[in-house]
């Protein structure tokens, strides 16, 4: 029942004439965050303003469904975030946002590890429910089946990071992996690389999905002849290694190798030292995720840098935007895309740039 | 006297305008600029997420000014407290901001107009960072990028142009065919300080933004090249420092003007004595609107082509007997100024072509041009 309170608060706006937050700002002549303000956070607002604001929408008879929910206390200022692990820097930078974000419109965030387990991610969701949580973040959800009719159910207002929209949430959010794979792949065509090869990451396939589909329109774009192969790999340091291990003992090195993250990169990087293979002058060698460490290593590593961050800052806020409905919803993007940026160093065989270099 | 601005339905209460920069950073610096007496103030630039600065990130050698400041480093929540906490009086706020996505610009734009910013200026092709070469020059993508933040927000939108984006007549098409409401130009230049011989390195560790007065004269021209390719406000920027600089810029077609680097050397006093100084000018020359003098001076700006040549000589009436000083033979190619048996600097007529030099040059204003 509250979340059904919730899920309207933000569309009164698509019943007609019914008065609204935005024409009660306008009213009052201040702007539709002070306006939530005057009813989410009173103490926040200077006096008169609070005074006028109310009055207004005392003189309208408007009262918000949210003013309701904080009256009663019904409200848990409490987000959950659920995600499938935090060992990877890509994790712990999307936790970093949402933690950040949550912090500054005073949440707390409830969290629970997934481990990519569609059973696992249930029955968080049952337990963050119980918990009263305002609402959920789930992190590449793998729910399906009769897990996704739970959430169909739910009238929670929610927000899905990752491009696969499983649980059938309204709103996603995620970083166009496609877009960065596709630019990554052109910049080693253009360096005279014949023979690319991919490492994906064995227990992220919808992240692999998206860097195929990008790897796959610059073969598409260019005019060359390209030797593709692709092959699954642990997302580890071990995983790189024995990856580009297996690849020098069956003799079937390419030109160039695509590893899933950095961690992948520098396992591959150790493997061809140990084998005496030069990067970059026998193999290219770049990460589809940046990390402090990658312009450290020698060759610094080319890689994807992955507003991470970021993402996880705007998750946040779509997902409080939901619950305190203090955006017009139909007026908003319901797909946020952030692009990431190519990080152009040596290990590609780049010689051109004086310096690391974007794309 | 009344010298208000109507900007895209915006009613500016003068022509003055802070720009972007750390000088409206946060609300101390923003009620600063309203106090002064801004007509409107432009914020930092707010992104997604915040920035940390680098330090130092100003560098100045011989009067020109580098920097290497970019985006906000206040979270969107600090912004909206922020927003919330200035006393506006009559000025406006325009929010200035930057994303890499179309939906990440509609969102932060839509979530800045409800927190009561009364504008939006697109950071479109800010000098110092390295962005994806795709949307702030001229490229299919720019028109989508734009649009989607026109169509959500209910509030003017402007794009804040560079010098190189600002020359294409295509791309303020483009920008134009997006809904944008005006433009803002130039930004900063991209510029190096210089190197240091010795130690054979960049006098500053990246790509800065040069602004200041040396980039006023290219700001002028773009001024003049925008209200010829667009019928779009123009509020122009880059150098702005004295009231006499704001004229001229209203001359050639401006709408409103931008204070920057003036605010950074010179502090928040600059706004209120360039307001009160442009219209005492005004006042003085019986100017009851800007209108009055709003793109005054285009009508005497002519393509090359069609000036006509014309054959003038230097003259000099008296010769000069100066020692001190040597501009004029220092420049002369045709090696027509020269000293005569006297020891005076005169002008021979017979091998001068007239370029002019030597009268820009002349301390004393004594060479002059005159028909051969």
């Amino acid at each position: 029942m509250r979340g059904r309170l919730i899920r309207t608060a933000h569309r009164w706006h698509i019943r007609g004439e019914q008065m609204n937050i935005k024409r009660i700002a306008e009213l009052a002549g201040v702007s539709v965050a002070t306006v939530s303000r005057v009813v989410n956070h009173p103490e926040r607002v200077r006096d008169e303003t609070r005074e006028h604001v109310l009055s207004v929408m005392q003189q309208y008879n408007f009262t918000p469904n949210w003013f309701a929910r904080s009256l009663n206390l019904e409200s848990s200022n409490t987000i959950a975030l659920l995600i499938p692990g935090i060992e990877t820097d890509f994790f712990q930078q999307i936790i970093s946002g949402v933690e950040t974000v949550a912090g500054n419109k005073e949440y707390a965030v409830l969290f629970g590890q997934t481990n990519n387990y569609p059973k696992r991610e249930a029955e968080f969701v049952d337990m963050m429910i119980n918990r009263k949580v305002d609402g959920i973040i789930q992190v590449n959800s793998r729910l399906n089946g009769e897990e996704t009719l739970l959430m169909q159910n739910l009238e929670l207002p929610r927000v899905h990071i990752g491009k696969n929209r499983v649980c059938t949430s309204d709103t996603l959010c995620y970083v166009d992996i496609e877009e960065g794979a596709r630019r990554m792949t052109r910049h080693l065509i253009e360096l005279g690389h014949k023979i690319i090869m991919a490492l994906f990451d064995e227990a992220n396939s919808n992240t692999s999905e998206q860097a195929f589909a990008g790897i796959n329109r610059a073969l598409r774009d260019t005019g060359h002849t390209i030797i593709f192969s692709s092959a699954q790999a642990e997302n580890s340091v071990r995983g790189g290694y024995l990856a580009v291990q297996r690849l020098i003992q069956s003799k079937s090195m390419p030109e160039a190798l695509i590893a899933a993250s950095d961690l992948q990169a520098i396992g591959a990087m150790k493997a061809a030292r140990d084998a005496h293979i030069n990067i970059p002058d026998d193999l290219a060698l770049a990460s589809l995720t940046d990390s402090a460490v990658c312009s450290v290593l020698s060759p610094a590593l080319t890689a994807l840098e992955l507003p991470s961050k970021r993402l996880g800052m705007a998750a946040a806020r779509m997902l409080i935007d939901q619950i305190e409905g203090t955006l017009p919803y139909v007026d908003m993007p319901h797909d946020l895309i952030l692009q990431p940026k190519l990080k152009i160093r040596e290990s590609c065989g780049n010689t051109q740039d004086i310096y690391e270099w974007f794309d | 006297m009344a010298y208000d601005v109507n900007l895209s339905g915006m009613t500016l209460k003068n022509a003055i305008i802070t720009a972007a920069g750390p000088w409206a950073g946060n609300a101390e610096g923003i009620q600063r600029c309203i106090d002064a007496g801004a007509a409107a103030v432009i914020t930092e630039t707010i992104c997604l997420e915040e920035r940390q600065r680098i330090s130092p990130r100003l560098f100045m050698k011989d009067q020109q000014l580098f920097n290497t400041m970019l985006y906000s480093n206040l979270h969107l929540e600090e912004w909206e407290r922020v927003l919330d906490r200035i006393d506006r009086k009559d000025a406006k706020i325009i929010c200035s901001i930057w994303g890499t996505s179309a939906s990440e610009m509609a969102y932060l734009g839509k979530k800045l107009e409800n927190m009561g910013a009364d504008a939006l200026e697109i950071s479109l092709s800010a000098p110092i960072c390295s962005r994806n070469k795709l949307i702030g020059y001229h490229s299919p993508d720019t028109e989508d990028f734009i649009r989607a933040l026109v169509d959500t927000v209910d509030i003017p939108v402007m794009a804040k142009l560079s010098y190189e984006s600002a020359s294409s007549p295509y791309f303020i098409k483009e920008l134009e065919n997006a809904g944008v409401s005006a433009f803002s130009a130039i930004d900063a230049l991209k510029g190096l300080l210089g190197v240091d011989l010795e130690k054979k390195r960049v006098l500053m560790p990246t790509f800065g933004g040069y602004t200041g007065t040396n980039i006023r004269p290219v700001s002028l021209a773009m001024t003049a090249m925008l209200r010829q390719y667009s019928r779009l406000p123009v509020i122009s920027s880059g150098g702005v420092l004295h009231f006499e600089h704001v004229l001229e810029f209203l001359m050639l077609g401006a709408t409103a003007v931008q204070l920057a680097s003036a605010i950074q050397l010179y502090g928040y006093d600059i706004i209120s004595s360039v307001i009160v100084s442009m219209e005492n000018w005004m006042a003085s020359h019986g100017y009851k609107s800007i209108d009055d003098i709003r793109g005054t001076a285009l009508a005497s700006l002519r393509p090359f082509e069609d000036i006509v040549p014309r054959t003038l000589v230097a003259t000099n009436s008296k010769p000069c007997t100066r020692t001190d000083c040597t501009l004029c033979m220092q420049g002369c190619l045709k090696e027509a100024i020269m000293r005569n048996d006297n020891g005076e600097i005169i002008a021979d007529t017979s091998r001068c072509d007239g370029c002019g030099l030597c009268v820009e040059r002349c301390p004393d204003q004594s060479i002059r041009l005159s028909w051969r």
